[in-house]
């Protein structure tokens, strides 16, 4: 089966994905330097997840994501400075410093963070789409979470909500096997993931969350859907991550093995050896693509570290509209 | 004449005729009118999209509440009791309190939560929770605690015109007092806090539930010649330092009177206000009367003995001035 | 520079990581992401990876080995370039870390935590860190270790405030101090307040309170109740005097320690020296005494001081106070300054010229104050033994009874010896018994050798 897209679609694609993974390798190695302290989730291996997501739905879309969320912030149009310095705690960042990693907010693109407390994300999702369906906007919520999410109470409570409520809520299931260090097997009883919505009378669907391309279409058609009928759907999107799952963790859960075995479904490897077989893009076009994300990279480390700290004068501004007395 | 319940009606039915971003949700809301009747009738006036009958999950009616003030509504959330809301505290004190500084200052949450708090009817432990320090410990929300029918409805006003996340606790004691209502006028700030009754010898420092029977101790102490100022916190979070360190300065004596239990509560925060910000003011040790360290019983006799009476705050002020 | 290969921070509550193998050796060449090491932290063992591009040209630490996050692990050198461009000097930057830890306390940490990997040898220089704590020898920090004897806010009876072995058992056997206060009369806040304003002394109020705390109330009934007409100069006096006994009674750890000292060699030596001396300059024992008791405050310092809120000051001058009794009931002390120094025949005067002042009632007021210590002697009197109370704010009192005879052995023999009981009072904040019974020994000797005074 030929990927059926444009030499132009292609190359946007794959640059993405690559634009993330640069990014994220990036900030591992600013992480072991301790310019970025906190938590740190890298997204590597799940890339075509957020590429394909992200290209699929429009800009007067919702977006609600997790803690391992730069990826997404990065192709929905949030600089790879603003996101570097954010990490960095710095002021220019796009959180003002205040977020870090965990919480990348962009009010402009309609990101609405950066949720690290894992099923937090669901209400507030709902509440956006019941927010547009009253004032009567056509729009789609894009949740996005992690397989561990779904053992949340709220999971299933924003399930029922926004199907009794008709709210255009798109579920977007990043199964990347592991709830943190448990695998998906040992934290959910039902191992089809997609078995869940329907009982709450949610159209659900799988797709191989590998292929970019795959990821695309179906968030497209389904973002289509909850737009047309205003009601939710549910994707799950089978992935792996290759990472640790944050900078500080002896991986004891899984074998190396394992995580080889995945890395031969590399998104960003598999999708680049398919166009380049198909005659879509060729070497040069890919040296291009890395000189300009290793430049996107530098600029935006750059960025960071010129920077300026918050004063701590300010320490207590965001906490209200307006500083209490 | 006009009882609390109607006065937190009137409040929200001004909202909802007045500005379309409004909205009310929560547990029984619609049909049922509300567990306090506070909506009854709401319904038929405004219709099922403004007036939301929420499955029984608080967590996630409570989240909706915040994602759709961020999404540019003004929504009034009924959360029946404050013993059910602590299924929703996760959304509280992580979404609600933290949205708007940790996106440095891009999203704001223009909520109101509303709940009904306390005991003294008889509903044990699980009922009869008074957990609003829990609240106004949180930076990032404000807390009201309305006592009188005025401030039942001013407050609600209030909670709406704010820019941030408000949580009004109604005593559910208070709804069927009755007090005058005055619609017309420009309300006082909620901010603050007030002094509902003047005096000299010391300062009773209440809100909610408790103010009325403050003021009922301060009936008593009159007749045994003791003139009790009472102070009515109002806001809980912010707290009037102000206000209570001024009465405390006239009176040099201090009450507080607190339906939680004595041990971090609200009326500890005030002890220590007081301690730091009116120590060469005292005249004798702060009093605090909280609910005894126990679960609120249900037997009749039992919750009253644990929850803070007239005699309690009478022996304490007695104690307090001296005469005791 | 060589790029270095450094021990990652792989999380904030990481400080330090035990390499637990290389995955690379010398001469290998490794390229960015490459996982080179197997790093073992408390949370398991981690594959660290390196992020530059190149050929190790040197393992500076070894499988086992434990340091601290940014410590240089590897040499990564360009292809082809010699090893010892890139040696590293990791003494050296461990030498500087130490240059660095001089000016800067929190690189103390840093020090510490890079010396651990070479040597396990403590910093020796550790800042101005410790200056500021109390003053105490490592053995005195030690015993007080064992005795879990806390040396914040301990009183130290040594040198310049140095904490004793003496101090830390003390501390041990009484307990903490109580927290210092210069009144613990029990009133409110507000009431200490208006009491200071409307000049209204604390000591003359009666609280009503619980427990006796004064009270608003209680300071405006003593205002109110304040004698319109001056009180004459003997009732301000013993007003004065029943104040500072009270305050002396209830806010100083008094301790007593008593000792029996034979006169006999310093009454046969005044006899002597009054026998060829005139009229005038004939002496007194109690002069003997007096004189005595300031040379053996040469030797006990701790006991010639000044109570200063806190801690006791040491006073410069040994001024002795003494006891003067007045006429009209009346009772001051004020100060021979200088007691240790002079001629005895000189004391004499001045002490002469002192009572008959006090008793006229023309101190100077230098005289009042002026007191490092107190002697009292009652012995004209009849009395045996005194047990006096110190006037604050010093920190002892002498108390000398009648002397007496009495049979006393000497070379195993009961004889008849002339023999005075003093008894030293003294405040156990400053000193101790241990202290004060070798005051009283010294006391002994000096008046056992009168001609030396």
């Amino acid at each position: 089966m030929t990927l059926d897209i444009s030499r132009d679609h292609a190359l946007e694609l794959l640059r993405d994905m690559i634009r993330i993974r640069r990014l994220e390798e990036k900030s591992a190695e600013l992480y072991s330097k301790q310019k970025i302290r906190g938590f740190l989730h890298l997204y590597i291996g799940e890339e075509a997840v957020g590429v394909g997501a992200m290209r699929a739905l429009r800009m007067d879309d919702n977006i609600v994501a997790t803690y391992r969320e730069h990826g997404h912030a990065l192709i929905r149009g949030v600089s790879a400075g603003e996101i570097m310095a954010e990490m960095y705690g710095k002021a220019n960042g796009c959180s003002g410093g205040r977020g870090g990693s965990m919480h990348l907010f962009c009010a402009e693109r309609r990101f609405y963070g950066g949720h690290a407390i894992v099923g937090g994300g669901f209400p507030i999702a709902a509440g956006l789409a019941l927010a547009d369906k009253m004032k009567g906007e056509a729009l789609v919520t894009a949740c996005f979470f992690g397989d561990g999410a779904t053992d949340e109470g709220e999971f299933h409570e924003t399930l029922n909500l926004t199907a009794l409520w008709k709210l255009p809520v798109l579920f977007l299931c990043e199964n990347n096997q592991y709830a943190m260090g448990t695998a998906f097997e040992r934290h959910v009883s039902d191992r089809d993931i997609a078995n869940n919505p329907p009982a709450y009378g949610i159209p659900s669907d799988s797709v191989n969350g590998m292929d970019v391309v795959a990821v695309e279409r179906a968030v497209h058609n389904a973002a289509e859907t909850v737009r047309e009928t205003g009601a939710p759907r549910f994707l799950e999107l089978r992935t792996y991550r290759f990472r640790a799952h944050s900078m500080y963790d002896a991986e004891l859960y899984r074998d190396k093995e394992e995580v080889e075995e995945h890395k031969k479904e590399d998104p960003i490897a598999t999708f680049q050896a398919r166009a380049m077989s198909e005659g879509l893009i060729t070497q040069d076009d890919v040296d291009a693509i890395e000189a300009d994300a290793a430049q996107e990279i530098a600029d935006a480390v750059e960025f960071a570290e010129q920077g300026e700290w918050e004063p701590i004068e300010d320490i207590a501004r965001h906490t209200y509209a307006r500083n209490l007395p | 004449m006009t009882t609390y319940r109607e006065a937190v009606r009137t409040a929200i039915q001004t909202l909802l005729r007045e500005d379309p971003r409004v909205f009310l949700m929560g547990e029984d809301v619609g049909r049922y009118g509300g567990a306090y009747a506070v909506s009854k009738g709401f319904l038929e006036e405004f219709g099922e999209e403004r007036i939301r009958d929420t499955p029984l999950c608080e967590s996630t009616f409570v989240g909706a509440g915040i994602g759709a003030a961020i999404g540019g509504m003004r929504p009034i959330v009924e959360v029946m009791t404050v013993n059910f809301s602590l299924l929703a505290l996760d959304q509280v004190v992580n979404n609600a309190s933290l949205m708007r500084h940790m996106s440095g200052g891009q999203f704001e949450v223009p909520l109101l939560v509303r709940m009904a708090t306390g005991g003294g009817k008889q509903i044990a432990a699980q009922h009869s929770h008074s957990l609003e320090n829990w609240y106004a410990h949180i930076p990032g929300i404000k807390v009201l605690a309305p006592a009188t029918v005025q401030d039942a409805h001013d407050m609600v006003l209030a909670g709406i015109e704010d820019p941030d996340p408000v949580f009004i606790f109604e005593h559910q004691m208070l709804y069927g007092m009755e007090g005058p209502l005055d619609t017309e006028s420009t309300p006082p700030s909620p901010w603050k806090a007030a002094v509902r009754r003047e005096g000299k010898d010391v300062s009773l420092i209440a809100y909610g539930g408790s103010l009325h029977k403050a003021l009922g101790a301060a009936d008593e102490l009159e007749k045994e010649g003791i003139v009790a100022e009472v102070v009515d916190l109002r806001s809980l979070r912010p707290l009037d330092h102000e206000t209570i360190v001024q009465s405390v300065s006239r009176t040099h004596r201090a009450v507080v009177i607190d339906e939680a239990w004595k041990t971090g509560s609200l009326a500890s925060e005030i002890s220590a206000i007081l301690a730091e910000e009116a120590f060469y003011e005292l005249d004798a040790p702060i009093e605090r009367v909280c609910t005894l360290e126990v679960p609120i019983p249900y037997a009749k006799h039992l919750e009253d003995a644990a929850i803070p009476q007239v005699d309690r705050i009478v022996a304490a002020a007695k104690r307090s001035v001296g005469g005791a | 520079m060589v790029p270095e290969f450094v021990m990652p921070s792989l999380g904030a509550d990481m400080t330090a990581g035990t390499l637990a193998k290389w995955r690379v050796a010398v001469g290998d060449t490794v390229s960015h992401g490459d996982i080179i090491a197997e790093v073992e932290t408390d949370k398991g063992i981690i594959e660290v990876e390196v992020f530059e591009s190149g050929v190790v040209q040197e393992l500076l630490v070894r499988e086992g080995e434990k340091v601290p996050v940014g410590t240089p692990m590897a040499q990564i050198g360009e292809p082809g370039a010699g090893a010892e461009a890139g040696a590293a000097p990791v003494a050296e930057s461990v030498a500087e870390a130490g240059a660095v830890a001089e000016s800067a306390a929190e690189a103390v940490v840093v020090a510490e935590a890079r010396a651990e990997r070479v040597t396990p040898r403590r910093p020796m220089h550790r800042g101005g860190l410790l200056r500021e704590g109390p003053m105490a020898s490592p053995a005195v920090r030690r015993r007080a270790h064992e005795l879990d004897v806390s040396l914040e806010g301990l009183h130290g009876s040594g040198e310049h405030g140095r904490i004793t072995i003496e101090d830390v058992q003390h501390a041990a056997e009484v307990g903490p101090s109580p927290s210092v206060s210069r009144d613990r009369v029990r009133i409110s806040p507000y009431a200490r307040r208006i009491a200071a304003d409307r000049g209204v002394e604390i000591e003359r109020i009666r609280g009503t309170g619980p427990g006796g705390a004064i009270r608003a109330d209680d300071v405006l009934r003593a205002e109110a109740s304040r004698p319109a007409e001056p009180v004459s100069a003997a009732d301000r006096m013993q007003r004065a005097i029943a104040a500072a006994m009270t305050r002396a009674n209830d806010e100083i750890p008094h301790y007593y320690v008593e000792q029996t000292i034979d006169m006999g060699a310093a009454l046969a030596w005044l006899r002597d020296f009054n026998a060829s001396a005139s009229i005038e300059e004939r002496l007194v024992s109690g002069v003997l005494v007096l004189r005595a008791v300031a040379r053996a405050l040469r030797k006990h310092r701790s006991l010639n001081a000044t109570w200063q809120g806190v801690e006791a000051v040491p006073s410069k001058e040994i001024n002795v106070g003494l006891a003067v009794s007045l006429r009209g009931g009346g009772l001051v002390a004020p100060a021979l300054r200088n007691t240790d120094e002079g001629s005895l025949t000189e004391l004499m005067a001045r002490m002469t010229d002192l009572v008959a002042r006090a008793r006229s009632g023309t101190l100077r007021s230098s005289e009042m104050t002026a007191a490092t210590i107190t002697l009292t002697a009652l012995g004209e009197r009849g009395v045996e033994s005194v047990t006096p109370i110190i006037f604050p704010p010093q920190v002892a009192i002498v108390g000398c009874g009648a002397t007496v005879e009495r049979p006393w052995v000497v070379e195993g023999r009961v004889v008849v010896r002339p023999v005075m009981r003093v008894t030293l009072g003294a405040d156990h904040r400053v000193s101790n018994g241990h202290q004060g019974a070798r005051f009283l020994s010294t006391l002994e000797s000096l008046l056992q050798e009168p001609d030396k005074l």
